[in-house]
């Protein structure tokens, strides 16, 4: 509790305060406005952090990624675009409350559900993660090496299209992290004579070009209808509204508190999982996709929930379970502070700083959200010709100044394109920036590991706790085979009694 | 995270083909040159051998999607029409000629170039419309860049600056 109240010393002085407010306005801004998320704006902000102390620093780039999530929510209820990829599922019910002239009480709802996702993830940050920091420093190289396979695995899982492609993907990135000097033994890699590549791709330059590049070109081949804004009448809920959607947000609060401290977690499994609880909790099914008050309180709630939670790793492990906050994790290098299970002890005014910024920066944003939804409504209207080619200069320029080096700028394009016929194939990109991410840890690891061991590879499966979570991947996949098996005989049933064939003689076939 | 909207879930063979075959390609050029950076053994492990052993994987992870029916199409974006493809082109030509010409004409013109070229020819907006926001647009990034956070943007060699 006392390194709590000194946590709120740090986050209440006036720059403090200053820089949480500038971050959470730069994220609502760019999670309401279209084509510029929350990861190309981290990187592009993260030079700006090098005149700024380590924990304002923190403060300001943690800021952006929350208050990205509230903006994500207004155009997802309002145009029926999703700011933010975690906000997909609340156009579902979102919108159509919107359209039954219910759009005030959807988004005071979700700012609601979002303060109070973002207050208990919080709670459990400032509780857990000092034991989870302690558990840090018990863990050797085998198990950092098989948390970055779980985080790896579960991005891949979980994003669009088969998991083949987002291993093909993740695989990618631990590629291109392998470009610059080994980590071991310092000889240069990959670097075809090119002196710009001895230092490894920068990650700044592979998020704008693989996040923002590539997805400014893919609107742009393939732009999403242009929707009517609804109007957005009443802001505040009713109390039947709140009387509802209590006991979603707090079931969202949890399940996003839980998941966004996976490795890979975070981003839109909160979200999904909630809305996918609720939808199954729900007596009568069919209100949801309809406007269902649930569909919009669980899942926000989750939603900022997890964005907080990613924290968990990143502070107490230092493993940065996103990209994103891999790029906070940069910021944090650069300062020359490594995160990780020391950050508790040797640093506690960062540690304890940020936590306490986060439940400032959480009641700041539904202070700001709700009296200021029509301003952000008009905001989020700009004309997208404008938006695009805004956005695309300060790409450019911004991958030149993340190291004032313009080889940096063709990197980023050369980035853009590959990405964007990546996703054309159905290989997403959230796997290909965490493997980069993951692999200046999952490399080391590994062979660190095999150094320990003398070669032995049953060093990852008789160490207790490694071995535990091979296990635990090794029934997890086990269960997805089993589970698509089953599914794929019901199919062919389904689809022999449909065809008017009786079920004895598809078996015998 | 980035934005998304939905897509349609069909294959574009031709595409998929082509990605699944440049990765492949990438990934025996990697294990070629890894062979070349000392392999080493499990017990000593060298340079090579972590980007090795990407490389085999990745290379078996293609070829298992290229066998199962319908797995590589899965996923994929439908088939680029002609338009989409034109569209395509003058969007990124542009990129391809930036750096040298901010090298050349310093990052003022040659953001406020491209502004102008991508609102005329990407979006099909008038000259002088395009114009103003090229101005408007290239005057904001020296504001915010160069006099807000101190960033040395290219002057241009043409100019007697930096090239870069």
């Amino acid at each position: 509790m006392t390194d709590l109240l000194h946590g709120f010393m740090v986050a209440l002085t006036p720059v403090n305060l200053l820089f949480v407010l500038i971050g959470v306005m730069i994220g609502m801004t760019i999670g309401v406005l279209p084509g510029l998320g929350p990861g190309p704006t981290v990187a592009l902000l993260l030079p700006l952090t090098f005149s700024l102390d380590a924990a304002t620093a923190v403060i300001m780039l943690a800021g952006v990624y929350y208050g990205a999530m509230y903006g994500g929510t207004i155009t997802a209820v309002l145009l029926r675009l999703p700011g933010e990829s975690a906000s997909v599922v609340t156009t579902f019910d979102g919108f159509a409350m919107a359209k039954q002239g219910r759009a005030g009480a959807a988004l005071g709802i979700a700012a609601i559900g979002s303060f109070i996702g973002g207050l208990v993830a919080t709670l459990a940050l400032a509780l857990v993660a000092p034991t989870l920091a302690d558990f840090g420093l018990r863990i050797g190289p085998p198990e950092y090496a098989v948390l970055a396979l779980i985080g790896l695995l579960l991005v891949s899982a979980l994003s669009d299209g088969p998991m083949i492609k987002g291993v093909i993907s993740a695989i990618i990135g631990l590629l291109v992290a392998t470009v610059g000097l080994d980590p071991i033994d310092a000889t240069a890699r990959f670097d075809f004579g090119m002196p710009q590549l001895l230092d490894g791709v920068n990650l700044v330059v592979v998020i704008i070009g693989v996040y923002g590049i590539s997805e400014l070109i893919s609107n742009l081949i393939d732009p999403a209808p242009e929707v009517a804004t609804a109007p957005v009448g009443r802001v505040l809920p009713t109390r039947e509204d709140v009387r509802q959607s209590a006991k979603p947000m707090a079931r969202g609060a949890a399940l996003g508190t839980v998941l966004g401290t996976v490795p890979g977690g975070g981003g839109d499994l909160p979200s999904v999982a909630s809305y996918a609880l609720e939808r199954r909790l729900a007596k009568d099914r069919t209100r949801f996709g309809r406007g269902a008050i649930e569909g919009v309180a669980g899942p926000e709630t989750a939603n900022n929930a997890g964005a907080v939670a990613t924290f968990v790793p990143l502070l107490t492990l230092g493993l940065p379970p996103n990209p994103i906050l891999a790029v906070i994790f940069g910021a944090l290098l650069l300062q020359g502070i490594t995160p990780g299970p020391a950050l508790v002890t040797e640093h506690p005014d960062i540690f304890w700083g940020v936590i306490a910024s986060m439940f400032i920066g959480n009641l700041v944003l539904l202070v700001l959200n709700l009296p200021l939804v029509r301003l952000w409504v008009r905001l989020a209207q700009v004309p997208p010709a404008l938006m695009s080619t805004a956005t695309l200069l300060v790409l450019l320029v911004g991958a030149f100044a993340a190291a004032n080096d313009i080889f940096n700028i063709w990197v980023a394009i050369a980035a853009g394109v590959v990405g964007f016929f990546l996703r054309m194939a159905g290989f997403p990109p959230a796997p290909l920036v965490l493997g980069f991410v993951f692999g200046t840890i999952f490399e080391p690891a590994v062979r660190q590991s095999l150094l320990l061991s003398r070669g032995d590879l049953s060093i990852f499966v008789t160490r207790p706790i490694s071995g535990t979570l091979l296990a635990l991947i090794a029934v997890s996949a086990a269960y997805a085979i089993v589970a698509a098996v089953i599914h794929a005989k019901r199919e062919r049933t389904r689809s022999a009694a449909d065809d008017g064939v009786p079920e004895r003689e598809t078996e015998s076939a | 995270m980035a934005k998304t909207h939905d897509r349609r879930r069909l294959g574009a063979p031709m595409m998929v083909a082509a990605v699944i075959a440049v990765t492949v390609a990438l990934g025996a050029v990697a294990l070629a040159m890894s062979a070349g950076y000392q392999i080493g053994s499990l017990s000593r492990p060298g340079p090579g051998l972590w980007p090795a052993a990407l490389a085999v994987v990745l290379m078996m992870l293609c070829v298992g999607l290229l066998l199962v029916p319908g797995l590589a199409a899965s996923g994929a974006s439908p088939t680029m029409s002609r338009q989409q493809w034109s569209r395509l082109a003058s969007a990124v030509a542009p990129l391809l000629v930036f750096v040298p010409v901010m090298m050349l004409l310093g990052s003022s013109l040659a953001t406020g170039l491209l502004a102008m070229y991508w609102l005329v020819a990407v979006y099909r907006r008038s000259l002088r419309y395009s114009a103003i926001w090229a101005v408007v647009f290239a005057v904001a990034l020296q504001l915010v860049f160069v006099q807000g956070l101190n960033v040395p943007l290219p002057g241009g060699l043409l100019f007697g600056g930096d090239g870069a």
